[in-house]
């Protein structure tokens, strides 16, 4: 019983004392509050977009760019390949990783991601008012070359893909993707290929950090969807 | 010449003397409780794991602490089951399976968790804990898994004391062990929360250190009780159902043999099988008459000491060559070749 007694004064102790809970082990949260950030970006559209090594656009890097705000941080961008700006964040080099990452990312391991912002599905598009049949037979479904939807459509449906460069050249026909572009391309969500929830990457273990971060991103699904229904046109 | 206490059928239906059984129905209906209480517990952990080491650890003690429970059901269910041609000492032993299982369970898990805390120690990993949407609030995920420790911890410690006196009256090693592993859940979950609140306050080894501990409380709940299981399964001597000290059952059988003037020497083996007592009683008579009647007198005899002495052979030989408890060898009664009969 005295043991749970300690316990339970332990609790109030640390809720109550002056201190933030959670606290950062390395104080990153106080050294950018007014400071620097220093965030690693690598090319993922609509994600972030880079032209020689400087963000110009994409959800991420203005999600950032208004949390640095809220902060009153000033960024430093750092562009790289994910192994390289995770590694850089692992040893404490950056602040942020972004660049399209997922909840599934095998980094999941060497960086704390922040819990999922927004959510994104992979989507066979099909011609609005158009009845085509479930599995897809004998539908011929254009998707973007070289991508993973390209693969989806072969093994999750019974369509015949039609590989293509550009998906915007093939404007009103059955085409594989994102469920935020399929407004421009004049189509309407049919069979779901894949989920995807998206996320950031802080350092391991600064909490202060990953929690400030995570209360700027929740709530704001909405806004961040509008976003990427812009940011996402192709 | 083995004997059996009579009962309706040919089997001793039930191991418990009457008494007892109202004792093994509420015994039965705490370990049901537990069983549903700690799978609200496990579930409820899981769901707000995270990454905290601590947390794992405490989560993988409430899962094995499923397992005994689990095997005081079962065995419950299993013990009275009559012999049969294939098993014909009966499945009183089901109990000792039981227990092997879950010792080895423990030790094994607490070897694990030992490990993988101690490695992430030493490469300096550091838990992140986020924030978690609960009713539209943004709560530090770390007070939801306090919250959540406490609720699998408290009333476990309940639990835990009223099976401890059940045990007490059953005898029962399972039950015991459960009992044991029960009470000490809020050593685990207070360890669990002091690691929480270490990351809290920007203490990152705090989680590991915390996890180190249980996971040590762990080891030797494993290892106390795989011991104990591996000696039941050697037929070691009796032990009390808590393990402190001998059962007093041979020490009174051997008084009761030394008090009948018949009987030149005698010696007395007994081993458990699960919950009860079976074994051999080794008599070298001094004079031949009625010999039959007297080892079938006696047999019942012993057979009402105690109810844990589930069967017991009585065999008259010439010579005793069971090594006496005390560990020394017997000076042989008669100066005869060791031959037994019958």
């Amino acid at each position: 019983m005295r043991a749970a007694v300690c316990i339970a004064l332990a609790v109030v102790a640390v809720a109550a004392c002056a201190c933030r809970i959670p606290e950062d082990p390395d104080g990153t949260l106080d050294r950018v509050e007014g400071g620097v950030m220093r965030v690693g970006i690598t090319e993922s559209d609509p994600w972030v977009e880079l032209e020689g090594g400087v963000p110009t656009g994409g959800v991420e890097v203005r999600l950032v760019r208004r949390f640095a705000r809220d902060l009153g941080a000033r960024i430093e961008w750092v562009d790289g390949s994910e192994e390289e700006l995770v590694d850089a964040l692992k040893e404490g080099s950056l602040d942020l990783v972004i660049g399209g990452l997922t909840s599934k990312s095998r980094w999941k391991k060497d960086a704390a991601f922040t819990r999922p912002y927004v959510e994104t599905t992979t989507v066979v598009g099909v011609p609005a008012g158009s009845s085509l049949p479930d599995d897809l037979d004998g539908v011929t479904v254009a998707a973007e070359l070289g991508t993973e939807a390209e693969a989806l459509v072969d093994a999750k449906t019974d369509a015949d893909v039609r590989p293509v460069r550009d998906l915007g050249r093939a404007h009103g026909e059955p085409a594989a993707a994102h469920d935020y572009v399929l407004d421009d391309l004049g189509l309407a969500a049919g069979t779901e290929l894949k989920e995807d929830k998206h996320v950031m990457a802080a350092r391991l273990g600064e909490n202060a950090f990953l929690v400030r971060l995570e209360r700027f991103l929740l709530g704001r699904s909405e806004e961040i969807e509008r976003m990427l229904r812009k940011e996402g046109r192709p | 010449m083995t004997d059996r206490r009579e009962t309706e059928g040919p089997f001793r239906r039930f191991e418990l003397p009457e008494e007892l059984l109202p004792e093994q129905r509420k015994a039965v209906r705490l370990e049901w409780l537990t069983l549903v209480y700690m799978l609200s517990a496990v579930v409820l952990l899981a769901l707000t794991l995270g990454q905290s080491q601590a947390m794992k650890a405490a989560w993988i003690e409430d899962l094995l602490s499923l397992l005994p429970p689990a095997a005081f059901l079962i065995a419950s269910a299993m013990r009275t089951r009559d012999p049969s041609a294939k098993f014909p000492w009966g499945f009183h032993r089901s109990v000792s399976v039981a227990y092997v299982f879950a010792a080895l369970a423990l030790l094994v898990m607490g070897a694990y968790v030992f490990f993988d805390s101690a490695f992430k120690l030493v490469t300096a990993e550091r838990p992140p804990i986020g924030v978690i949407q609960l009713f539209g609030e943004e709560i530090w995920l770390g007070w939801v898994m306090i919250g959540a420790l406490v609720y699998s911890g408290l009333p476990a410690v309940f639990l835990g004391r009223a099976k401890l006196k059940l045990a007490d009256e059953l005898h029962d090693k399972v039950l015991y062990a459960d009992a044991q592993m029960n009470k000490a859940d809020w050593m685990t979950v207070s360890a669990a929360i002091v690691g929480i609140l270490g990351i809290g306050v920007g203490l990152w080894w705090a989680d590991a250190v915390a996890a180190i501990f249980i996971s040590l409380d762990i080891l030797h709940d494993g290892w106390k009780n795989m011991r104990a299981s591996v000696h039941d399964l050697m037929d070691a001597r009796p032990r009390r159902h808590d393990a402190r000290e001998f059962h007093p059952i041979v020490d009174r059988i051997e008084d009761e043999l030394r008090k009948l003037d018949w009987i030149e020497d005698g010696a007395v083996r007994l081993r458990e099988e699960g919950h009860v007592f079976t074994g051999e009683v080794l008599v070298v008579p001094r004079e031949d008459d009625h010999l039959v009647d007297r080892l079938e007198e006696l047999a019942h005899h012993l057979l009402s000491l105690e109810w844990k002495v589930y069967d017991i052979v009585v065999v008259p030989v010439r010579e005793i060559d069971i090594p006496s408890r005390d560990g020394r060898p017997r000076s042989s009664a008669v100066g005869e070749e060791p031959a037994r009969s019958p």
